[in-house]
This record gives C-alpha cells, structure tokens and sequence, in this order.
C-alpha cells in the first residue's frame, strides 16, 4: 500500500502522494516530488516548475527532448516534452514516459504535477477527505477488500 | 534502489513538515515560496526563480528540496492532460 496525504493550498485540501522520479538517461538524475492525484489526467505531468528544480542542476535543455502529444486543459493546449523516466512509490518503481509541460510565456502558472492515470491505473485509488486518507493499493489489497 | 527510497523518507518528513508547520509559515512568509529541506527552512523568497537561485548560490540541491507557495489565496485548480 502506498500511502499519500492531503494538502492544503489557500483554502483547498488536496490528495498528494510523493515520489521519486529518476531518469536513466540523464545519469539517472533523479528529482523528489509531490504529485497530485489527477484521475483526470492520461499522462503523469511534470510542471513547469518541478522541471525547473531541475534543469539547471543536470545542465538539461529542455528543448533537446522529444515532443509529446498537446496537453489539453480548461486552460487550453500547451506543447510538452516527454523524458523516460522511473517512477518510485515507497518500494515500488514503475518506468513511464513522463511528459512535461513546456513552460508557457509569461508568468508561471502555479500548476502542480500530476500523477495519471497511467500510474494510477496499476492500483485501487482509496481517497477519503474526511479521514485524510489517500491510499493506492496493490492489486491483492483490493482483492481483499470486502466490496 | 535502498537509496532512492532512503531519500524518498526523508522527502515525506519535509512535506509532514510543511503540513504540521503551514500555519506558521504563512504568517512568517506570506505570499513567498519557500524551501524546506531536512525539516528546515533553507530559502523564501517572492519569486520562484529567485528561490532557485538563492538554493544554487548556497549549494542546496533543489532537486530534493520542497518548494512551496505559501498563500492565503483561494485558486480553483481544474486539471487533466
């Protein structure tokens, strides 16, 4: 079971699990983050400011990477870059290509990252406000459940 | 492997401490970002960037280092990608 938390932003809890995410293309870099549950989201996301956490220190540039598929939003689309990168979760780790959102001109919008549904498709998601739980478990956790 | 996930322990002890400490920190630092690193605050600063730089200058990995947006503001986040 990985085990995430609420967050609070203003006036908004938000569900957060944390993660490392390590690219064995760039030495196998690796970058620590907290990402929000986003059932909403295809892709697990970088932001723009999560990449700049760490673009400087792997002397990266951002535009040498491949493109990926538009990121559509209320907001509108944005053009993103994707990176192959492994994901941690406590003891687990999954390989994914991560996708991230180029950053937009002007001011940076506050955007956190995002974990997808291409990670949260591999557990039962368990979100509970009132109990501050947020839970991801395995498939034999779920099957044990009594639902 | 037992690396990362040592690091990724000590990554959870610094969000639990941003959340047992938001409080705090709002009224010290309103409306700036700030950087907490091993259950401290390393850097605040207005600007995000400015933030960055200020890590790098003093040598802290912002790479491992959590960044946050200290602020009373309500902002309604609706996202997908």
């Amino acid at each position: 079971m990985i085990r995430g938390y609420f967050s609070t932003q203003g006036t908004r809890r938000r569900p957060f699990i944390d993660a490392i995410l390590q690219f064995p293309t760039l030495n196998s870099h690796s970058l620590d983050v907290k990402l929000l549950v986003d059932t909403g989201a295809d892709r697990t996301l970088l932001s723009p400011l999560d990449a700049g956490r760490f673009v400087r220190r792997c002397a990266l540039d951002l535009t040498t990477l491949p493109h990926g598929a538009r990121s559509t939003g209320v907001g509108g689309q944005s053009a993103t870059r994707v990176l192959e990168t492994v994901l941690i979760l406590d003891t687990l780790s999954l390989p994914i290509l991560l996708t991230i959102l180029d950053p937009p001109p002007g001011p940076m919008p506050h955007i956190p990252s995002l974990l997808g549904r291409d990670v949260l498709s591999h557990f039962a998601l368990f979100v509970e406000k009132r109990t501050n739980r947020v839970l991801l478990l395995e498939a034999h956790e779920a099957d044990a459940l009594p639902v | 492997m037992h690396e990362l996930q040592a690091e990724l322990q000590r990554f959870k002890q610094d969000t639990q401490y941003y959340e047992a400490h938001r409080e705090d920190l709002l009224k010290q630092y309103p409306e700036q970002w700030v950087a907490i690193f091993n259950q401290q605050v390393v850097g605040a600063a207005p600007d995000f960037d400015q933030l960055l730089r200020a890590l790098e200058q003093s040598d802290m990995p912002a790479e491992q280092t959590l960044i946050e947006h200290v602020t009373y503001k309500d902002e309604l986040l609706i996202l997908w990608s």
